[in-house]
C-alpha cells in the first residue's frame, strides 16, 4: 500500500494527451495550473496542486450517521478511509444522476484528504494573471466564501474555487454540530 | 560539546533507563538496606552511566555519575550505611542527573554544571565520608590485616576471549571474590593485539590473584566452577605464607603458571599496577553483546499499518474464492487451499508484530513507586504500594497512554482514599495503607487494576452531590452502582467548596474517556471504609481488535467484542416498560435498559421489535445495557482506521475498518452512543 503523497500528474488518466484538442502549450506553460470541472452549468477550477488523483465513482459509499446529506460517506482508497463530498449538495444545486462521467476528486488541503464528486472533468490550464477577472458581487449562485477569483479561460467564465474553505475548522466544527 | 551523532541518541536513551533503574534501585535500597546485591547493580548503573556520559563527551553528567558512584562505593564498602536519609539525598542526586540530561533530551546542549548534582547528594553525608572516594582507590590491595585471613590462595584468571559475547561477566566473578576477602590483583594486558587487531567484544585480559580469606578452599573452587568453561583457564592454589608483596605474588604465581605451561609465564605484565587500573576502566565499558536491538518506534507503526493491510487483502481473498468456487471447481478447491496457508501465515505475523510492539506494564508501574513514597512522605501518610503483574504485556501505545490516567487515579487513591495513620488505627485498620497496582491477561485482553484498602466511596455523599449538581432527579432514587458511575460524570464533586487537590470536578471523566478512546472500559466499585477498585480492561492492541459485525437494517457496523457480555433473542414477556426509566429488558431477574441503536444510528427499515431481532448485552462501567440490532454477521479481526486522519471526529463513531470486500465499516464508540 502506497500511503506517500502521488506524483500529481501522474495520476491525470483520464485526461488523454492524445487529444487534438489537448493543449501542451498550456500545460507545460510556466505559471499557475489549474483543474477544471464542470458542476451543472458552470465551469469551475481547483489548483492543480491541491489535487491528489482522479477515481470514478465507487461501488460503495459507507453511510456515516448524523452527517449533512452534502457528505456522502466514506470510502477505502488503497487502503485510506477518505470522507466524500458531494459539491451540488454542498453548493445547494439541483440533484443529479451519476453517470459515466461522474468523478471524484481527491483533493489534499494540508493533511486531510478528501474526495469530492463533480459532473465531469474538462481540462488542466494554466492561468495567467491577465486571464483574471474582477469578481462582481453575487457573480455565481455560490455562496462567496468558497470562490477565490474568477477567470476568463477562451471567452468561457471559470469559477475558482477555494478549496481550504471546505475543509475549514469552522465548517468541519459547523459539520459536528450538525448532527 | 558535540552532540548530534547517532550514538549519542542511543546514550540518551540508555541514560533514562539507567537513572530509572538506579530509581528502582534506591527504593529497594530502602525496604531492604542490607541488600548487598542491590547496591551492586545500583553501582553498576551508575558506573555504566558514568563511562557512556564520558565516551559522548558529557562531561558534566559523567562527573556528577561520578560522585554519585563514589557514594555507592561507600555503601558498597559499609563504611556509609543506607538510611533513608541517604536514600532520599541518593534520590535527589539521582534526580539532578536526570535535570542535566533533559536539555539534551529536547537537543539542547546543557550548560548547567554538575555542582548542582555534587552539592546535592554531598550535603547531608556524615562529614567523614563527603571526601569522594575514586573508583581506582578499590582496586588499591585491601589491608589485608582487617580481615580473617586464615588461608591465602594464588588465583590464576583467564577467561574465554569470547565470554563477553555470550553474556558473561568476568567482573562479577572479580566482584564475588572481593566477598570472600581481602585481593591482590594484578590485570594482565600482554594479550591485547596491535589496534588494527582490537576486537572489543573480545576480552583480553587475564588476573592474577591473591586471595586472603577465610573461606575453605572448596567454596572459592565452586565459585570459580560456576565460569568455568573449555576455553577459560581458572586456576586456584592454595599457598602457605600470605606474601605481602605484589612482586612476590607475580613470583609465586609465575611459578604456578609455569607448572601449567611454560609459555604463559612470559607473558606477565612488568607494569602491574597500570594493569589494575585498565580492569576497572576498560572491562566493563567494552560494549556487551546484545541479543536485543532498538528500534524507533515509528518503524514498528509502518510494519503494522502494512500487517495490517495484508489482513484486510487476506480477507479480500476468502472473497475471491467464494466467486472462483462458483466458476471452477478443481481451481477454487486449489485457491482455498492456498487461502488458508496464507491465513495461518497472515495470523502468526499479525501475532508476531504485536509480539514486538508489547511492552511489559512495569515500565510505568515502576514510576509510581517514587511517586507514593514522595506523596506519603509530604502528606504524613504511610502508604505501601504493592505491584503484581508488572510482566503483563501491553501494546506500546496503549500503555503509554494509559499512564496518565492510572497516575490520576493513584493520586485519587493517595489524596482521597487514604486516611492519615490515626485515623487508620482508630477505624481499626494497619497504619500502614496498601495500595495495589495488579495487570493480568484475560482473554485477549488486559486488565489494570489499582485498588486501595482507604476509606472508600460513599454513595450517600456521592448521591448527596449529584442531587446538588443536577445530575440526578431529586425524586430519583438510584441503585449503589448507578451512584457510584455519577464520579465519571464531567463536572462531578463531592466538595462543596474548591481546595488545592480536590473539588474542581475535572478528573474522573477526562480518565473514563481517555480510556474509552482506547476501546477500553473503566469499572468502579467500592465499600465504604473497606476501600475502592478502579479496574481498567484495555484491547492487547490499538491498531487490531476483535469486533463483532451486527446488521442494522441495510447497514453493517462493528462493535467492539471487549465490550459484550453476551447476545440473546427476548420473548416479548422479557420486555417491560417503566415511566421513568424507559424500555428495561428482564435478564435472568436484572432489568437492563434498552438501547435501539437504530433511533440513534437514524436507520430506516430496521428491526423495531426486540425479539424479532437480537440483543447485544454490552458492559459499559459497571452498567449493563441491551442493544437491539438486526442480526450478527460475523465475528473477527479488525483493522482500526482512524476517521479524523482524512475527517474529523465523529461523535458515536470509534472509527472505521475495511471489510473482505473492501467497503467501509464504521467500529460503533459504544461509550458515547450511551451517554
Amino acid at each position: 500500500m502506497d500511503f506517500q503523497p502521488h506524483h500529481v500528474l501522474g495520476h491525470f488518466n483520464l485526461l488523454d494527451e492524445e487529444d487534438e484538442n489537448f493543449d501542451y502549450q498550456l500545460l507545460h506553460h510556466n505559471g499557475e495550473q489549474w483543474l477544471t470541472f464542470r458542476l451543472g452549468k458552470e465551469t469551475y477550477g481547483l489548483e492543480i496542486l491541491q489535487v491528489r488523483e482522479l477515481i470514478s465513482y465507487p461501488e460503495s459509499i459507507t453511510r456515516v450517521p448524523r452527517l449533512p446529506l452534502f457528505l456522502l460517506g466514506m470510502i477505502n482508497l488503497r487502503g485510506m478511509v477518505l470522507p466524500i463530498m458531494d459539491l451540488r449538495k454542498r453548493f445547494e444545486m439541483a440533484e443529479y444522476e451519476t453517470g459515466p462521467f461522474t468523478v471524484i476528486i481527491i483533493v489534499q488541503i494540508k493533511s486531510k484528504v478528501i474526495g469530492v464528486v463533480v459532473d465531469s472533468v474538462v481540462d488542466v490550464v494554466n492561468l495567467q494573471q491577465d486571464n483574471l477577472l474582477e469578481a462582481p458581487e453575487e457573480s455565481t449562485e455560490l455562496d462567496s466564501k468558497f470562490v477565490k477569483g474568477l477567470a476568463n479561460l477562451r471567452g468561457e467564465m471559470v469559477i475558482l474555487l477555494d478549496l481550504e474553505q471546505l475543509l475549514a475548522p469552522d465548517e468541519l466544527e459547523q459539520i459536528s454540530m450538525l448532527r | 560539546m558535540n552532540f548530534e551523532s547517532l550514538p549519542a541518541d542511543e546514550f540518551l536513551d540508555e541514560a533514562q533507563e539507567l537513572l530509572q533503574e538506579i530509581e528502582n534501585g534506591l527504593l529497594l535500597l530502602e525496604d531492604e538496606p542490607n541488600n548487598y546485591e542491590v547496591i551492586q547493580r545500583l553501582f553498576r548503573s551508575a558506573h555504566t552511566l558514568k563511562g557512556g556520559a564520558a565516551m559522548v563527551g558529557l562531561n558534566n553528567l559523567a562527573n556528577g555519575a561520578h560522585e554519585f558512584e563514589a557514594i555507592l562505593s561507600k555503601l558498597r564498602s559499609g563504611t556509609l550505611k543506607s538510611s533513608p536519609q541517604v536514600i532520599s539525598n541518593l534520590l535527589e542526586g539521582r534526580d539532578n542527573l536526570l535535570s542535566l540530561l533533559n536539555p539534551l533530551l529536547s537537543s539542547l546542549p546543557s550548560s548547567s554544571s554538575s555542582k548542582v548534582q555534587k552539592s546535592s547528594t554531598d550535603r547531608h553525608l556524615p562529614e567523614q565520608s563527603t571526601r569522594a572516594q575514586t573508583t581506582d582507590e578499590e582496586l588499591t590491595p585491601l589491608n589485608s590485616s582487617s580481615l580473617p585471613q586464615d588461608y591465602a590462595y594464588l588465583i590464576h584468571l583467564k577467561f574465554d576471549p569470547l565470554c563477553l559475547q555470550v553474556g558473561q561477566e568476568p567482573m562479577m566473578l572479580l566482584k564475588q571474590l572481593e566477598q570472600f576477602g581481602a585481593l591482590t590483583m594484578i590485570a594482565h594486558t600482554s594479550d591485547f593485539p596491535s589496534w588494527p587487531d582490537f576486537d572489543p567484544t573480545r576480552l583480553y585480559l587475564w588476573w592474577s590473584i591473591k586471595l586472603c580469606s577465610d573461606k575453605p578452599f572448596e567454596e572459592v573452587d565452586q565459585l570459580l566452577e560456576f565460569y568455568r568453561g573449555e576455553q577459560s583457564e581458572l586456576l586456584i592454589e592454595a599457598i602457605e605464607t600470605p606474601a605481602e608483596e605484589e612482586q612476590e605474588v607475580q613470583q609465586a604465581h609465575q611459578n604456578m603458571l609455569a607448572q601449567i605451561s611454560d609459555q604463559e609465564a612470559q607473558f606477565v605484565d612488568s607494569e602491574p599496577s597500570k594493569g589494575a587500573e585498565l580492569m576497572e576502566t576498560d572491562v566493563t565499558e567494552l560494549p556487551k553483546p546484545s541479543q536485543t536491538i532498538r528500534v524507533p518506534v515509528s518503524r514498528l507503526d509502518r510494519l503494522q499499518n502494512l500487517v495490517s493491510e495484508t489482513v484486510i487483502r487476506q480477507a479480500r481473498l476468502l472473497r475471491l474464492n467464494d466467486a472462483i468456487q462458483a466458476t471452477d471447481d478443481q481451481l477454487g478447491e486449489q485457491f482455498l487451499q492456498f487461502v488458508e496457508d496464507n491465513e495461518q501465515a497472515v495470523r502468526e505475523l499479525q501475532d508476531q508484530i504485536q509480539q514486538v510492539r508489547m511492552i511489559p506494564v512495569g515500565t510505568i508501574f515502576s514510576p509510581m513507586k517514587r511517586v507514593v513514597r514522595d506523596f506519603a512522605n509530604r502528606h504524613q501518610k504511610q502508604i505501601k504500594l504493592d505491584i503484581f503483574g508488572a510482566e503483563t504485556e501491553l501494546d506500546k501505545t496503549i500503555t503509554e497512554q494509559i499512564q496518565g490516567p492510572l497516575m490520576h487515579l493513584l493520586r485519587n487513591a493517595m489524596d482521597h482514599g487514604m486516611e492519615t495513620p490515626s485515623d487508620r488505627t482508630v477505624a481499626g485498620k494497619s497504619s500502614i495503607g496498601t495500595i495495589t497496582l495488579r495487570a493480568s491477561q484475560q482473554q485477549g485482553f488486559v486488565i489494570v487494576e489499582i485498588t486501595d484498602d482507604g476509606r472508600g466511596l460513599d454513595p450517600h455523599k456521592i448521591l448527596e452531590a449529584g442531587h446538588r449538581l443536577g445530575m440526578v432527579a431529586i425524586d430519583h432514587q438510584p441503585n449503589k452502582q448507578e451512584v457510584l458511575q455519577l464520579i465519571f460524570q464531567p463536572g462531578f464533586t463531592t466538595a462543596t467548596e474548591v481546595s488545592e487537590t480536590s473539588g474542581r470536578g475535572v478528573g474522573m471523566d477526562a480518565v473514563k474517556r481517555d480510556i474509552e478512546a482506547l476501546l477500553g472500559n473503566i469499572e468502579v466499585s467500592s465499600q465504604l471504609g473497606k476501600g475502592t477498585a478502579l479496574k481498567l480492561k484495555l484491547p492487547l492492541s490499538l491498531a487490531i481488535i476483535e469486533g463483532m459485525l451486527v446488521r442494522i437494517g441495510k447497514e453493517i457496523f462493528v462493535l467492539p467484542l471487549l465490550l459484550v457480555t453476551e447476545t440473546l433473542r427476548p420473548l416479548p414477556n422479557q420486555q417491560k416498560r417503566f415511566k421513568t426509566r424507559g424500555e428495561l429488558i428482564d435478564i435472568r431477574g436484572q432489568y437492563l435498559p434498552l438501547v435501539r441503536l437504530h433511533q440513534h444510528l437514524k436507520i430506516e427499515e430496521a428491526v423495531e421489535k426486540p425479539e424479532e431481532g437480537l440483543l447485544i448485552v454490552v458492559q459499559q462501567g459497571t452498567q449493563k445495557y441491551c442493544l437491539l440490532v438486526d442480526n450478527i454477521e460475523d465475528q473477527l479481526p479488525v483493522v482500526i482506521k482512524s476517521l479524523e486522519e482524512h475527517f474529523i471526529h465523529i461523535p458515536g463513531i470509534a472509527g472505521a475498518t475495511i471489510l473482505g470486500d473492501g467497503s467501509v465499516c464504521l467500529i460503533l464508540d459504544v461509550a458515547a452512543i450511551l451517554n
